[in-house]
């Protein structure tokens, strides 16, 4: 691709980004600010808010911009959004990017854990598979990955929370660092195991099968067949034709999990009292806490939409097959 | 008949037809029970009794009869994913159709609509709106309210699929005999190119329906979906959770029929891709 059309690409790709999010938020703001329930209920403790008058109602209102028609108060929202400002958190008086801010750590640390435990199992398991498709191993290992892919995640969790931490002792029981303070990453470890066990559950079944796939149809193919006939080895032949060319569609792939490890953890940072994004977006909407719940989904809905153009860049980058096709689709 | 297709349809069958006659089934008045206690019956004699011969899977913390409460509770769990999958095939394929059929600007304007969507994972998405509306507009039963909730949400996969179906579909030779013969667009669309694209999209549809049972299982287990006493397959793991350390039962088992129930769709899913590969 000529970098002047890549440069197209890419701001068209933003661009219609751009479109998406404030879609997202639009729809988001509407539906929080105008669905049932008074927004000063929020706001206000439920014995105050019995307490004040109606001129006190009114002026509150006023105050807080409830007065004004709504779609102005979604443009002043955006346009501080634009300027870096979320709002404030209705429960805890902090501004919302500090709430976010103190909980992308731990959310990163658990993703990147589970990521990690994902692709280190999931495509080694996956070449050997297709090396030796078809045998009794293959099949045996296939059907446990499709059981996998159908088990809840989260009762995974409290069944392995209840074994591995309750009855035998072997790993904590929750929570991201010992009672006693923080004893570095090291330390942590032992906390991370089960989270991002569970967080990646889903994710290991998939990306085995699809490796496992990928990297058979490269063996399988013609190019593997003539470069058997010039008489390469067939571990090269495993490592250019199976592992390579695996290797591209499951880059992608990063990018289009990307939303789902945050979103994913909601259940699994419950359950292991982990203090992370999906814990801030649950009890933010379980409190009714409109800005941050608001913040998140812009969040949320900007990773969703990232993540697909970054696996669309990365699969032209990698693959030049590819990039005919995209070019004429977009 | 592909075997997957075999032993998930005959699962999900076998689980349809329990959740279905679970009155009759699992109750302590009719004269066809199986289990007889109904899921609201307290047995105080049996509290968190472990598997028995009376109680084959065991009481929970009141001595309700947890089979009992798993049957009903499937009822729930049930028409919860039969609901949300029905609202995604709809939404789905009306507009699926519409967009591969017309194209155009109206194509673009939907495509950036599944887009926004598409952009809330359902579980976020369902979250947020149950969250800030539960407990509201009792017209509905609840099964139906949060079926409906996740089926919003979970359209996308199945629009971009009916779409390039259709579009697919717009440049056979049928379509163009039906135009030929003077068709207008929306009989086209609807009597022509959906129903090409049904049986395909059947699969995408099977996963939507795992998804959604998975997805009520969450809710449930988040105390978003059916509210206690009255039992779903999601509340009845948090239930178990409260107790896990005490009665494994009651996590197992209510796990044990989502597990069940969502891979019995994913193999009739898997199982029509292999069917319709052949």
């Amino acid at each position: 691709m000529k970098p002047a059309r890549f440069v197209a690409l890419l701001l068209r790709r933003l661009a219609t980004g751009l479109i998406t999010i404030v879609g997202v938020t639009l729809v988001t703001y509407l539906v929080l600010a105008e669905l049932p329930g008074d927004p000063l209920a929020a706001l206000t403790p439920i014995d105050q808010r019995m307490a004040l008058s109606v001129d006190q109602r009114a002026q509150l209102r006023a105050e807080l911009g409830l007065d004004r028609p709504v779609l102005m108060r979604y443009a002043r929202w955006a346009g501080r959004l634009l300027g870096g400002d979320f709002g404030r958190s209705v429960r805890t008086r902090r501004p919302v990017f500090t709430e976010i801010r103190r909980r992308l750590r731990p959310t990163i640390e658990l993703s990147v854990a589970s990521l990690l435990l994902v692709t280190c199992i999931g495509l080694p398991l996956g070449w050997i598979l297709a090396k030796r498709a078809g045998s009794r191993a293959d099949t045996a290992t296939s059907s446990l990955l499709l059981v996998l892919y159908a088990l809840p995640s989260f009762w995974v969790a409290i069944v392995l929370q209840n074994l591995l931490a309750v009855s035998w002792g072997l790993l904590p029981l929750y929570g991201r660092t010992p009672a006693g303070g923080d004893p570095g990453l090291w330390g942590r470890l032992p906390f991370l195991i089960l989270p991002a066990a569970c967080l990646g559950l889903h994710q290991l079944a998939f990306y085995t099968r699809f490796a496992r796939n990928t990297a058979l149809d490269g063996i399988n193919s013609v190019h593997a067949l003539f470069a058997r006939a010039c008489g390469l080895r067939e571990g090269r032949v495993m490592l250019t034709h199976g592992v390579w060319p695996s290797l591209v569609p499951l880059a992608t792939l990063i990018g289009l999990i990307l939303p789902s490890l945050v979103t994913g953890s909601i259940l699994i940072e419950t359950i292991f009292s982990w203090p992370g994004l999906g814990r801030l977006f649950y009890q933010a909407v379980l409190s009714r806490d409109t800005p941050v719940v608001l913040g998140m989904t812009v969040i949320i809905a900007s990773l969703t939409i990232v993540g697909s153009l970054v696996s669309d860049l990365l699969a032209s980058t990698l693959d030049p097959r590819q990039r005919r096709g995209k070019e004429a689709e977009l | 008949m592909t075997p997957p297709l075999r032993i998930g349809g005959g699962i999900v069958l076998v689980l349809l037809a329990l959740s279905v006659l679970a009155p009759w089934v699992a109750s302590s008045s009719s004269s066809f029970a199986i289990v007889p206690f109904g899921p609201l019956e307290l047995d105080q004699e049996q509290i968190l009794a472990a598997p028995s011969t009376t109680h084959w899977l065991g009481t929970d913390q009141v001595g309700r009869d947890l089979l009992s409460r798993l049957l009903h509770g499937g009822r729930q769990s049930l028409a919860t994913g039969l609901t949300a999958t029905l609202v995604a095939v709809l939404l789905a394929a009306l507009l699926g159709a519409a967009a591969g059929a017309r194209g155009g600007l109206l194509d673009t304007a939907f495509c950036r609509m599944t887009d926004v969507v598409y952009a809330f994972p359902v579980l976020v998405g369902a979250i947020a709106m149950l969250g800030q509306g539960s407990g509201e507009d009792p017209s509905l039963p609840p099964s139906v309210r949060v079926g409906l909730v996740i089926g919003i949400f979970s359209w996308p996969v199945l629009f971009r699929f009916v779409r390039s179906e259709v579009r697919r579909w717009a440049r056979s030779e049928f379509a163009a005999s039906a135009r030929a013969v003077g068709a207008p667009s929306l009989r086209l669309a609807l009597l022509h190119l959906l129903p090409a694209a049904a049986i395909p999209a059947l699969v995408p549809a099977s996963f939507i329906a795992a998804g959604s049972i998975l997805a009520e299982a969450g809710l449930g287990f988040l105390g978003l979906g059916m509210q206690p006493p009255e039992p779903s397959w999601g509340n009845l793991i948090l239930d178990g959770m409260k107790t896990v350390d005490t009665a494994w039962w009651m996590t197992l088992f209510p796990g044990l029929f989502v597990f069940a129930t969502v891979l019995a769709f994913q193999l009739v899913g898997e199982g029509l891709r292999r069917h319709l590969a052949r």
